[in-house]
Order: structure tokens, then sequence, then C-alpha cells
């Protein structure tokens, strides 16, 4: 066991909160998003082990799973039209009509998200390749000399995951998630008129990463098998164009698993280390998935400043989901407002 | 059993270095970050349109320290909102800036110039030499007025404001930003349209020739105006030409300050004799314009 503590010691010590996007929460890192069960639990899904539909985001996890599928899965949001427009505006250099658009939503800040899919897993280990994944963000202050804060990225990424039962301990699995990921983004603050003026100010910068990403678990063999978990995100072993300026992140978790009418209901407690989180408090969250069969499951999530729920189910060779999520964004410590997303999936399964 | 007793062990153990380690990773967090600045709580008041409650708290911050320049921006931007003009409008006069040429007048302006032409071409033996060099200065002085109304035209709509207290906010705001050091160019691009909609407002009062030209006016006080009017649009026009991005449009506002520069020396050169000779006489002009002079 001491060598669990050495390792948890060494990831949770140099952790520096750098608090870049404030209360924007899962909108700095660029992740891939497969199923809307992943979507529902934001980090905690790094400390629970996946529904059958899903693909569990702690490498770890895959050591113990029997399965083998590939799937297609298109996920969006309720902004997906906005969201094609500020892709529009970007890449045809349409700066006024990206700020009206921006503008037009300054009453609160608006978040925005919109993925594909494609990924095989063959139980301990799998491939996915996401040829897309959009997220923006914006928050506008100041309505009479306007300042914005955006962060819009578009991204694709190649990842391996694959998990192994540890040789010394049956209980601990260890695992790794190896990601190639090219995006494009807008991470800027800025004011409106200084980008009239000068609209080479708003840079669209690119970047190449391969991350690195090893997590664990440890499962105890007592009622409920108890699994903690740990997964240290976004260590960048290869950089190439601008920085991205994501920070490496400690995912902490206990999942716990119970069966209530021989449904298994598994919970996980979780902290989360990730630079866009400003308030203590948010690093702590409540998830849930609720599998009713491996066909069919609900997840849910809780934390201060956030809560989901969403719904996973396949018919045939078709997956389909529904989601709900609800955020509370700041900024600098200031209370924004809520941001509702309505989410939906639909994929293949072979 | 051994195994078993060291799972209790670490099941004990371990949430207590878990929340330990946590408090410890957590202490660099950005807890100090978290207090609202004073900058904040005032861009709060200013979303919450409470202008009055950001202009108090950053006018003591200018007080405090008058280099904040920070704060000065701010609350230039406060009485703005004060003001009650918005940014959208103010930013969709930047959209359309076309070419003065290209504009058809139709003002006060225009009929006054038409009566001097029509004055000047009776070849009256009336006019004695004085009358005859009024004309002369007046028609250069419309002829300015009516390139600068034609130059204000080629903006989109320029947001009109009614009340005196809307030109001290907007003057205000103008006077913290002449006063602030290296703006940006999109700040000086923010001035120059507020410039614009301040001298738009003054075009109608304090430069409205209509009311300035009668027989009582005082040539003196005239070429202090045309003065004024000359150096404020100088002003805007040297904003717009440093923030405006378009090449097309810095292009057009050179050449206006070519023009107006044009226009103004040819005032001016015909006012200073005026004043010199003190004959100015506008009797005839007046008396065309449908007014009466004893």
């Amino acid at each position: 066991m001491r060598i669990i503590f050495f390792i948890l010691h060494s990831l949770l010590l140099p952790i520096s909160a750098m608090a870049l996007s404030d209360g924007f929460y899962n909108s700095s890192y660029d992740s891939a998003v497969f199923t809307i069960e992943e979507k529902i639990l934001g980090r905690t899904c790094y400390s629970m082990q996946s529904s059958y539909l899903a693909f569990s985001c702690n490498p770890a996890f895959l050591a113990n799973e029997n399965k083998q599928q590939f799937r297609l899965n298109i996920i969006a949001d309720s902004s997906v039209k906005e969201l094609s427009d500020y892709r529009y505006q970007i890449a045809n250099d349409d700066l006024y009509g990206l700020i009206n658009k921006i503008d037009e939503n300054s009453k609160k800040p608006h978040l925005m998200m919109a993925t594909s899919n494609l990924w095989f897993q063959s139980d301990w280990w799998g491939l996915s390749y996401t040829p897309i994944k959009s997220h923006v963000v914006t928050h506008i202050r100041n309505t009479t000399l306007p300042e914005i804060t955006a962060l819009m990225s578009t991204t694709s990424e190649l990842m391996l995951r694959a998990g192994a039962i540890s040789m010394y301990d049956s209980n601990l699995s260890l695992g790794a998630n190896l990601r190639y990921v090219t995006s494009e983004f807008i991470r800027q603050q800025f004011r409106v008129i200084d980008v009239i003026a000068d609209p080479n100010i708003l840079e669209i910068k690119k970047n190449q990463t391969v991350y690195l990403e090893p997590g664990l678990s440890y499962k105890f063999d007592v009622a409920t098998t108890p699994t903690l978990s740990a997964t240290l995100t976004d260590l960048a072993i290869y950089k190439k164009g601008d920085s991205t300026e994501n920070d490496i992140a400690l995912e902490l978790g206990l999942m716990t698993s119970f069966y209530i009418f021989d449904y298994n209901l598994r919970t996980s407690i979780h902290y989360s280390s990730r630079n866009d989180i400003s308030n203590f408090t948010d690093r702590f969250r409540l998830g849930g998935i609720f599998e009713f069969s491996p066909q069919t499951s609900l997840s849910f999530d809780f934390a201060a400043s956030e809560l989901g729920l969403g719904v996973l189910s396949q018919w045939g060779y078709f997956t389909y989901g529904l989601g709900y999520n609800r955020q509370k964004l700041d900024y600098k410590g200031q209370s924004l407002a809520w941001n509702s997303e309505l989410l939906a999936e639909i994929g293949l399964s072979f | 059993m051994g195994r078993t007793r060291d799972h209790a062990r670490t099941l004990f153990y371990l949430p207590l270095y878990l929340i330990f380690s946590i408090f410890i990773s957590a202490c660099g967090n950005t807890w100090e970050e978290r207090t609202p600045s004073e900058y904040d709580r005032a861009v709060q008041f200013i979303d919450q349109k409470d202008y009055n409650s950001a202009i108090l708290i950053l006018g003591s911050m200018l007080q405090k320290n008058s280099n904040d320049q920070q704060a000065r921006i701010l609350l230039s931007s406060a009485y703005v909102g004060r003001s009650g003009l918005s940014f959208r409008k103010l930013i969709a006069m930047n959209q359309n800036i076309g070419d003065v040429s290209s504009v058809k007048p139709n003002s006060y302006e225009q009929k006054a110039l038409k009566t001097i032409n029509h004055l000047k071409s009776k070849n009256n033996p009336s006019l004695d030499e004085g009358q005859n060099k009024t004309l002369l200065i007046l028609e250069k002085i419309y002829a300015f007025k009516i390139y600068v109304n034609n130059f204000l035209s080629t903006f989109a709509a320029i947001p009109s404001i009614q009340k005196k207290s809307q030109v001290l906010d907007l003057q205000n705001a103008i006077d913290l930003l002449e006063a602030s050091t290296n703006l940006s160019t999109g700040l000086v691009l923010y001035r120059g349209l507020l410039r614009l909609v301040v001298f738009n407002y003054n075009l109608t009062s304090e430069y409205n020739l209509k009311e300035s030209i009668n027989c009582k006016t005082n040539v003196y006080e005239l070429s202090l105006k045309i003065n004024d009017m000359f150096y404020d649009i100088k002003g805007i026009l040297s904003d717009l030409s440093l923030g405006i991005a378009s090449k097309k449009k810095k292009k057009i506002i050179k050449d206006t300050i070519k023009e107006c520069d044009q226009y103004y020396a040819n005032i001016n050169n015909e006012i200073d004799i005026l004043i010199f000779n003190q004959s100015f006489d506008l009797k005839s002009f007046v008396n065309e314009m449908g007014g009466q002079c004893e």
C-alpha cells in the first residue's frame, strides 16, 4: 500500500491552480467527450466505471471491463446552431458578425458544445478518433465599453486508452491514455473597440499536443466494494504551436457500488484540481450511474455550482441519449448566472 | 487475515491523508483573487445600470490616485452609460463611413449659399465693398459648414441626444479620455466616436449658423465659433484616422482632413481682415434670407 501513498503524495503536492478561466468549467481543457454520460458526470467521470454503452475515462477501469464495441456518436447541445455560426464567422474572418453574435448573448455567459466521435473498445484497451469537437464560452462585461472573455476551440483527437491489473495486487489496476490533440482556439480577454480598431489582436491560435494521462484504481474487498481512483490528466509530453495554457490536473475519487432491486448503482465522491475551478467547494462533486441493464443507464452529477442528469440507451444498432446540464458560472469570484444546456446524442453501436 | 487488517488500516488512514493533501494542494489556490476588486465592483454597477454608484467608486479611486488609468477609462465608460448612449449605436457609426463627395446636401446652409450667389450675381451697385467682402467670407463659412455637414452625413446614423445633461456626461467621458496617456487605438476610436456624437449635437446648438448669423452678429464671436468648430472636427478626424482599421476609410479621413484644412485656411485669412477693418455688414444677406435689419 505504501506505493499508493507515494504516488498520491507525489501527484497531489505539485499542483498549482492557475485560474485562467475562472468558473468556466470544463472549458479550458480539450479532452474529448464520448457520450452524454461523460458530459453529465463531468470530471466525476474519472473516478467511475462507465456504463456498458460508455467509455471509462480513467484508463485503469478498462482493466476489469469485458466488452467489445465499435461506436459512432454525435453529441450536441441546444446551442448547436449558434455554435455553427461562430465557427463560420471565425473561418470567414467575419469580425463584426462575431462581435454582434457575442453581444446578442451578452445578458449572461454563454456556453456551447458539439462533438462527434468514433471509438473501438476491446476489453482492456480502446482506440478513439474525434474528428471535431467545438466548444465556445463567452462572457461580456461592462456593457458601455464591452470587454469579452472568449474561449473558443475546435479540436480533433486520436486516443489510445488501455488498462491492466497489477501483477502484485489484483485489486490494483493501472492504465494510461495517450492522446494526440490538434486544436485551433481563441482564448482571450479583449475590448471590443480594440478589436474593431485592430482586428489582428484577435488571434486564432493553433496547437498540437500529445498527452499522457496515467490512472490507477484500487478496489477494497469490503461490502459496496469502494474503489479509490486517481488520474493525472493533461500531462503534455509533446507540444507544438501556441500554448493552450492547460495545466496538469489530478482527479481523485472514491466510488462505491450498490444494488437496488437488482440494478447497479455506482456513486462517487470526487475531487478535482483543475485550474478552471475558482471556488474550493466546486472541486468536490458527487456523481452516479444507475445501470438498469447494459442497454439503459441513468447518470447524474451534483456539485455546488453544477448539476446534471442524463439517460443513455440502445435500440438495436442505434444508441441515443438525452441530458440536461446546469452550471453556475462565475468570473473572478463574482457569481454570474446559471447556464443550462439540453444535450442530445445519437449514434451507432456494432 | 493479515491482508484484511492491512485493508482496514488503509481505509482508516486514506481519507485522512487525502483530506490533508487536498488542503495542502489547495493552499496555493486563488482565494485571495476571489475578493472582487474595486474595479470589478464598479463594472458590476455599470452592468446593473447603476451608473451613479460606479461613478462614485471610480471617482474616489481617481481622487486617491490620479494616475489610475484603468479607473479613468472605466469612469469614462460609466459617464457614457449614464448619458444613455449604447455601445452598439456608437460602433454602428463606424461601420459606414463613405466619401463626402457622394453626399447630396440639402440644408439651411445650402439655401444660404444660393442666396449669397444670387446677391453677388445681381451685381448690385448698392452693395459697398464691406458688404461684398462680407458675402465673400459668408460664402466660405457656409461652404465649410456644408462640407462638415456632408462629412457627418457619410456616417451611418449618428445617435442624437436631446438633453444638455447627456451632453455633459459625454463631454466628461471625452475629457477623461483626453487626460489619459497611452490610449490604445481602440480607445482613441471610442473617443473619436463620442466626440462625433457631441459635435453632431453642437451643430444644432452652438454651431448653428442660422441662429448665429443675424443683424447683430459680432464678427469676432463668429470667428471664435468657426475656430472651435474647426478644431472640434479636426480632433474627431484625427481620432478616427488613428482608430479606424480599414485602409480605405483611413484614406477618406485623411483626404477630409486636408480639405478641412483648406477650407479653414480660406476662411481664416478673410476673417482676420474683417476683424481688423470692423467692416462686417450683413444687412443685404439677412434681408434676402427673410430676416429684417434696420
